[in-house]
């Protein structure tokens, strides 16, 4: 009798604890989109698998800073059949520009996409200028 | 190996990214394998796979089991900008995905669950009695 082939069995259970453990944890940059209104930057950092309280986010010296840590997938005695998602957590900085208020910053976390709002100064909003 | 790849191409490096820059996707964010990324273990008493969805909803993931292939599939839409905005960085995927696993015989098939928790969604497939792990007497 044949077993079927397939993707999870694709291993030897043996085979899979030999391979080498590493034990430092890779912390990876995360995906992030940007984009531009007459008001604001918003950046959406991808952050899939992040509980919000493991979430670091500041700003320092025109820097962002975030810096995550992904929550346990499975009990750690589980033999690892196939692996591509390999990130224990994320980190990443930006660079701001000088027309970010630094004070009016607002963050929010869902279906692990972390939106962050950086709202420009008031002096660098463009406005219409009237002719007299 | 496959996570020998992943450390060259998804490198560790703590830089300085400019909310400006970003025309171009820096290699080492494009992923080998097709999006989304997915992980399969074994727990002893289930195979659990993980995939990760960030930003996709509950309601645009479909799981459909077809003989002894589990397909997940769906859309991720990437969030939008508003009319007035304009992009500067685009980094993440969108559009459809699609992963097919093979289950191997054994599969509690009425026990199969899944949940989607924080972009990523988790699948349970439980072991039948026949194949789960269990000690042997010795006489």
């Amino acid at each position: 009798m044949t077993s079927n082939s397939n993707e999870l069995k694709t291993r030897d259970a043996q085979e899979v604890r030999n391979l080498p453990v590493k034990a430092d944890r890779k912390f990876l940059l995360p995906a992030t989109d940007v984009y531009e209104t007459p008001e604001a930057y918003v950046l959406m950092i991808d952050l899939p698998g992040v509980e919000k309280g493991t979430i670091q986010l500041r700003v320092e010296n025109e820097e962002l800073f975030v810096r995550a840590e992904v929550g346990p997938l499975h009990r750690p005695d589980a033999v690892i059949l196939h692996r591509e998602h390999i990130a224990d957590g994320y980190d990443r900085v930006f660079s701001l520009g000088n027309d970010v208020d630094m004070t009016n910053i607002d963050a929010q976390l869902e279906n692990g996409v972390l939106t962050v709002k950086l709202l420009k100064s008031e002096k660098v909003k463009a406005r219409e200028i009237t002719i007299r | 190996m496959l996570n020998s790849v992943f450390e060259n191409l998804l490198g560790l490096e703590r830089d300085l990214d400019s909310l400006f820059e970003g025309a171009v996707l820096p290699s080492r964010f494009i992923s080998p394998v097709s999006a989304p990324a997915m992980n399969l273990v074994d727990e002893g008493r289930e195979f659990i796979a993980t995939l990760e969805l960030p930003g996709v909803k509950k309601e645009a993931v479909k799981i459909t089991k077809n003989g002894n292939a589990l397909t997940i599939s769906g859309e991720r839409m990437r969030g939008s900008a508003p009319e007035n905005g304009k992009w500067l960085r685009n980094e993440s995927w969108e559009g459809n995905f699609s992963r097919t696993l093979e289950l191997p015989k054994g599969i509690d098939e009425s026990g199969i669950a899944a949940e989607l928790t924080n972009g990523v969604l988790r699948v349970v497939l439980p072991k039948a009695e026949a194949i789960k792990p269990r000690e042997i007497a010795i006489r």
